[in-house]
């Protein structure tokens, strides 16, 4: 089992943090009215940069996830719902189904790429500054 | 063209004994040394990227895959495609969603992960339950495949020999994980996975080459010869005698999408690299080999299907398992010289050796789960631990060789669904959850854990799959109620649902410290640890 540090160096209370225990009054859009709020109590420090960071990891895995699951999902939906645009000749001589299932070979790889350059360009400049700023490195659960 | 008589034969008998005589020994060299449980689980980190990424790949690629897409896509086209292509897919989410994450939170084993965040045996307990249903099942179609492949490739109809060949290769499994522990299962990855890309890629040259380097001429003769015509180009074949074959489609995908990749015996592989950068990058290894092996595998069986034809395929086994070998053997053409014939040889090695290293993989992450998140106590001495998954391998091995051999004569295609399912609608969800949901509770998790589990385990025995067709695991019976091969459609939505539910029902009473635990591991789960891990 565990020991967590956590448990041991339970973390003070944070009420920049807009996860706090006692949220602001409740909106809408948590995201555009919040942020403007959370940003003019703490401009600068770690808060900013975990916030920034969360902020950067969100909006990568969100892009990413979303762009590879909606392009198979829509080509799903193609196949099922719309067969006869599927089964439309392509011009190399193969259905365009086929065309579009084996176009997602090379789609992916190009996918892999893009998410190295933006993770790289990003989102790790962000995680270098929180991990540096983290008080204490992280205690190694002891035991199993 | 379809036997595998005299030379052919007798190379590949000398091939897999060489084989498990090198896989062996690379163990026993490299297992872990000293009385270090993090060398033992992990590998000490001591692979570059490229080479864990290529460890992903191979315990990604398992046989089930090989064997079974390949014959889908020999026998049914367009549904096979698309069938491989979620095998991507999968591995690729787990790229951007979950592979650095749980490099960051996980130790071991996927009970580490959660237990990160909600600590708790009861935790730990519940996520290696749900562990060994998940993998057991899996290594029963593979144990099973061995003795159907040797029979084949050997050729010997013999049930006696079938048995002992399964109970010899589940002997060998239990060997290679309980000595060579992460380290030694690696490396027999690594091998696997390049001689399987590289065979494989000489045979799709020469199918490629036999239809002058056009993929259409391939496409369209493997439609000819496939008995279906263009229905073998779109969807519908494989589906096409059930009651909602569109639904039964994306229920399958959704199964193999969501499930695939977050099967732990993947999953633990995330936790072997030393960086956040260096599991990015491994993945982007291992996702560029599985869909280089993807495209190999498409040409590979549809050539299948151009040259010798759909019947012949079906005939030697009703499902086309074999479809992968019959395509390499087609490319070579009647007469096998010499080097071809020890090309074809090397085909069959990849494919022994994919049988034999994913089981190992998926012992290992049993036995890791069983030790580490049930057996082991927090003063538990490291020697000791590493006794403890030793004598889990053992534990885990036996019983699956017998399964292996009672399930050996009967469809397999349930389990193999079944494994998938529970990836997607028990362990998928909780991770889902658990890293990135910052009010999800201790109650909510064992909800979705226990809610997506029990799910599939009671719609999975209503599909057509266990009984009710000739097809069936029980061909006798009629139980079959539940309209659709795979349970995806219904448990996915059911895991999901059952853990949003907990988690708002346990909320009142411990909302603050849901969150205020993952406050406390959120800079950890998103940066990284502050000193890369070294061991």
């Amino acid at each position: 089992m565990s020991t967590d540090s956590s448990e041991l160096h339970p973390l003070r209370h944070r009420p920049a943090r807009h996860a706090s225990p006692t949220p602001p009054a409740p909106s809408p859009a948590p995201r555009s009215s919040n942020w403007r709020a959370v940003r003019a109590r703490s401009w600068t420090g770690p808060h900013r940069d975990l916030r920034l960071l969360r902020r950067a990891c969100r909006r990568q895995r969100r892009v990413a996830a979303l762009v590879a699951l909606g392009y198979f999902v829509v080509f799903l939906t193609l196949t099922v719902a719309f067969p006869s645009v599927m089964t439309a000749p392509a011009p190399g001589g193969l259905p365009v189904g086929l065309c579009l299932a084996l176009v997602q070979l090379p789609v992916t790889w190009l996918a892999v790429l893009f998410y190295e350059y933006t993770a790289r360009r990003h989102v790790d400049p962000l995680a270098r500054r929180v991990r540096h700023q983290t008080p204490h490195p992280r205690d190694e659960q002891v035991g199993p | 063209m379809t036997d595998f008589k005299g030379a052919a034969q007798s190379w590949s008998l000398v091939a897999f004994f060489s084989v498990v005589t090198l896989t062996l020994l690379l163990c026993v060299v490299t297992g872990p040394d000293r009385d270090d449980l993090d060398e033992f689980y992990t590998g000490y980190r001591f692979l570059s990227p490229l080479r864990n990424g290529l460890a992903i790949a191979g315990d990604y690629i398992s046989a089930a895959t090989v064997l079974t897409v390949g014959g889908i896509i020999a026998l049914c086209g367009y549904d096979g495609v698309v069938l491989a292509l979620s095998t991507l897919l999968s591995l690729l989410l787990l790229m951007f969603l979950l592979a650095e994450p749980l490099h960051h939170t996980g130790r071991f084993t996927m009970g580490d992960v959660l237990a990160r965040r909600m600590p708790g045996r009861a935790v730990r307990i519940t996520a290696c339950a749900v562990t060994l249903a998940a993998l057991v099942p899996m290594m029963v179609v593979q144990l099973a495949g061995v003795g159907q492949l040797l029979a084949y490739v050997l050729g010997f109809s013999d049930s006696t020999m079938r048995t002992g060949c399964v109970v010899g290769a589940g002997g060998l499994m239990i060997t290679y994980a309980a000595l060579g522990g992460m380290r030694g299962t690696a490396l027999i990855q690594i091998l696997k996975t390049v001689i399987l890309l590289g065979s494989g890629l000489v045979v799709a040259a020469l199918i490629l080459h036999t239809f002058g380097w056009s993929p259409p001429a391939l496409f369209r003769t493997a439609a000819r010869n496939s008995g279906a015509g263009p229905g073998y180009l779109r969807y519908g074949l494989q589906f096409a005698g059930g009651r909602h074959p569109a639904l039964d489609m994306v229920s399958t995908q959704c199964a193999i999408v969501l499930g695939g990749a977050s099967l732990p015996h993947v999953t633990m592989r995330m936790y072997t690299a030393g960086s956040t950068r260096q599991v990015r990058r491994a993945m982007s290894w291992a996702v560029s080999a599985v869909a280089l092996f993807i495209a190999v595998m498409t040409v590979v069986a549809v050539g299948a299907t151009a040259l010798i034809g759909a019947k012949t395929i079906s005939a030697a086994d009703p499902r086309g398992s074999t479809a992968y070998l019959l395509g390499a053997r087609a490319a070579f053409g009647t007469d096998l010289s010499r080097p071809e014939s020890l090309l074809f040889t090397t085909v069959t090695t990849a494919i022994f050796l994919t049988l034999l290293a994913s089981v190992a993989s998926m012992t290992l992450a049993c036995a890791n789960s069983l030790a580490h998140d049930i057996a082991a106590r927090p003063d538990t001495p490291p020697l000791r631990e590493m006794a403890l998954a030793r004598l889990a391998a053992l534990a885990v091995g036996i019983p699956v060789i017998a399964l292996a051999v009672l399930a050996q004569h009967r469809s397999l295609q349930p389990l193999a669904i079944l494994s998938f399912c529970l990836g997607a609608s028990a362990i998928a969800p909780a991770l889902l959850y658990s890293l990135f949901w910052r009010r999800y509770t201790r109650t909510g998790l064992l909800a979705t854990l226990i809610g997506g589990t029990v799910s599939v385990l009671v719609l999975l025995p209503g599909t057509s799959l266990v009984s009710g067709t000739p097809q069936s695991a029980f061909p006798d019976a009629d139980f079959n109620w539940f309209p659709f091969t795979t349970t995806a459609l219904v448990s996915v939505p059911a895991g999901f649902l059952s853990g949003l539910i907990a988690t708002v029902l346990s909320r009142r009473r411990s909302d603050t410290r849901a969150r205020n635990r993952y406050e406390a591991i959120e800079p950890v789960l998103l940066a990284g640890p502050a000193q890369p891990k070294n061991g």
